[in-house]
């Protein structure tokens, strides 16, 4: 962990291994997308393929997770005792730790697709959970008095469920209505 | 830790080369040896392409092309009909002002010589293209040719083939001549609505399309069926089962209770598994990109879907007919396909594709987590509790500083205008 400790990779590179990921992590499911929208369009065969497919899953997470992160950045820079730069620097270290999980069990998918619908949907949120347990410790462990442990574990985890509550809503409700 | 950033990079990108399905090759194959004439299937498709190119639908040259159709069939010894459905279109004049528009097409329906006590197979393929404009595709000017025009040829010639020997078949042979069916399978749903073509006998559907180009794929389910079982064991070597691993899943529905679709279920098959039906698509091209794959630059229902490209392309397409042709007849020759399709179509698996249902099971997780929450943050508050934090008491007079214990700070307010000290409020 001395690597995050000590800030060893730069914060831009951490960002593009984060997109990565996220592009890992997201490739079956954007292979759908893509086949989806083009399967309407004549003309497009360049895009036509796997690799625009992994590209392209990375983008727009990639983008939520910067605005995200950057609000409550922002938003909790003057707390005191709340170690905010630290804790933004090493966030993307244990999301791309759940990302390579997501995108491993999604490599089954390719094998037995019917296992997507449902893999697709919870295996994120078990994984993002697993490794967000792993970074509060971090942090808790390396930054905050352990008094202090149990205020960052409620504000956070309170703040990781309600935003995974939010996007797993919008999915239920997209899945019933559309 | 850099090594395993860069490590988790090169997997990430091995893992794109290596992984992207190949599912489909151009392999050759032998030509197989088929009770259908190669011949014929190439001079009914040139038929088709030349004398019936015009064949969109929702246009008045489908229904002249249905007829043509009709006339081929029943010169094969069937009884054939053409039959016109209408489909309900939201159309606007402009943006305030929408009304309802009615298009009409054709479907053509046939059969052989029934016989009382057999089970009827139903064998269907589109036979409408792009050639025209109509209310939803711009016109091409192709004929169709790997499009619909080689399935449609199969379909005649197998229909012949069935007809002529109706004393030696098993069961009793329908067929249907679909149109619009790149428009939203409209021909096969008017077809299953239409009360003169009960379902109630059919047991088998088998649906040809876009074959002759890329490889044959015979595709009956999403799970394993006693009558796929039956197709692999059938199907000879140079057909493929349509490719499992690294299938595109497109995120629309096609057939009922399934909220996903692939290319194999974009086909009129998918309207009768929506029945129930045990269905058989013989499907050709080649599925190694996302979309429908047709291999070459030869796009079905674009410019290019023209005959002389089809021979030019293609050109052992009738090859690929008459293995597929091949498959239908032997398959229809074996009195277990009877039970193997009683069962009908799969439905047990389709409560897995519902996508609300893991919602749900997401927002049971995020519950559990607020209980989990809530449960570490007592353990850490008992384990960690905060510092007892001083109090602040203002000393008056003397007896504060005497009675003061280790949990108080003492202010210590002086008069501004003392002379002794500075700083008045030095605490």
């Amino acid at each position: 962990m001395s690597i995050i400790k000590e800030k060893k990779i730069k914060k831009g590179l951490m960002n593009f291994f984060l997109y990565l990921s996220f592009c890992f992590a997201g490739w079956y499911s954007s292979r759908t997308s893509v086949a989806s929208v083009l399967s309407g369009y004549a003309g497009y065969g360049f895009l036509d393929n796997d690799i625009f497919a992994f590209f392209v899953a990375g983008v727009v997470p990639i983008i939520l997770y910067l605005l995200i992160v950057k609000f409550f950045a922002y938003a909790l820079k003057r707390t005191p005792n709340l170690p905010v730069d630290d804790m933004v620097y090493a966030l993307p270290y244990f999301y791309i730790g759940a990302n390579i999980v997501t995108g491993l069990i999604s490599i089954v998918y390719f094998f037995v697709p019917l296992m997507s619908f449902w893999g697709g949907i919870i295996v994120p949120i078990l994984a993002t959970a697993g490794f967000f347990i792993l970074y509060l410790r971090f942090i808790c462990v390396n930054y905050v008095k352990n008094y202090n442990w149990k205020a960052i574990v409620m504000y956070f985890g309170r703040l990781y469920i309600v935003l995974t509550l939010i996007f797993t809503a919008w999915g239920l409700l997209s899945a019933v209505l559309l | 830790m850099k090594r395993f950033f860069v490590a988790i990079l090169i997997f990430t990108m091995t893992l794109l080369f290596v992984f992207v399905p190949q599912v489909s090759g151009s392999e050759a194959s032998e030509a197989p040896s088929s009770v259908l004439n190669i011949a014929d299937l190439k001079d009914r498709t040139e038929v088709i392409c030349t004398t019936i190119s015009r064949r969109t639908s929702f246009t008045d040259e489908s229904e002249s092309a249905a007829e043509l159709l009709s006339e081929m069939l029943i010169r094969c010894g069937l009884t054939a009909s053409v039959q016109s459905f209408s489909v309900k279109r939201q159309v606007y004049e402009n943006f305030f002002t929408p009304s309802i528009a009615e298009y009409t097409s054709y479907n053509v329906v046939a059969q052989t010589t029934p016989v009382d006590g057999r089970k009827t197979v139903l064998i269907t393929c589109p036979y409408a293209n792009h050639y025209s404009d109509n209310p939803v595709f711009s016109g091409t000017g192709a004929e169709g040719a790997l499009g619909t025009a080689t399935s449609t040829a199969l379909l005649i010639e197998l229909a012949a083939y069935l007809q002529n020997n109706v004393d030696t078949n098993l069961y009793n042979f329908k067929f249907a001549l679909f149109s619009a069916t790149d428009e939203g399978n409209y021909g096969s749903k008017a077809y299953v609505e239409n009360q003169e073509n009960s379902l109630d006998d059919v047991i088998f559907c088998v649906n040809l399309e876009r074959l002759g180009g890329g490889d044959v794929f015979y595709y009956t389910d999403e799970v394993a069926t006693p009558h796929g079982k039956l197709v692999s064991e059938v199907a000879q070597s140079d057909l493929k089962p349509f490719p499992s691993v690294g299938r595109v899943i497109l995120d629309y529905s096609t057939v009922d209770g399934l909220e996903y679709s692939h290319y194999a279920m974009l086909g009129d098959n998918s309207t009768f598994m929506s029945e129930g039906k045990a269905c058989l698509e013989l499907i050709g091209g080649s599925f190694d990109g996302l979309r429908s794959g047709d291999g070459k630059g030869f796009a079905t229902n674009t410019k290019y879907d023209t005959f002389l490209s089809l021979n030019e392309i293609y050109s052992d397409y009738a090859d690929k007919l008459a293995a597929a042709g091949e498959l239908v007849i032997e398959l229809t020759s074996k009195s277990e396909l009877s039970d193997a399709v009683s069962g009908g179509s799969a439905q047990w698996y389709k409560v897995y594709t519902k996508s609300w249902i893991a919602y749900a099971i997401g927002l049971g997780i995020i519950v559990l987590l607020i209980i989990a929450l809530l449960w570490v943050t007592k353990v850490l508050d008992k384990k960690y509790p905060l510092p007892k934090q001083p109090k602040i008491k203002i000393a008056v007079f003397g007896s504060e500083f005497e009675d003061a214990n280790e949990d108080e700070i003492i202010v210590d307010i002086k008069r501004k205008d003392d002379p002794k000290d500075d700083d008045p409020f030095d605490i």
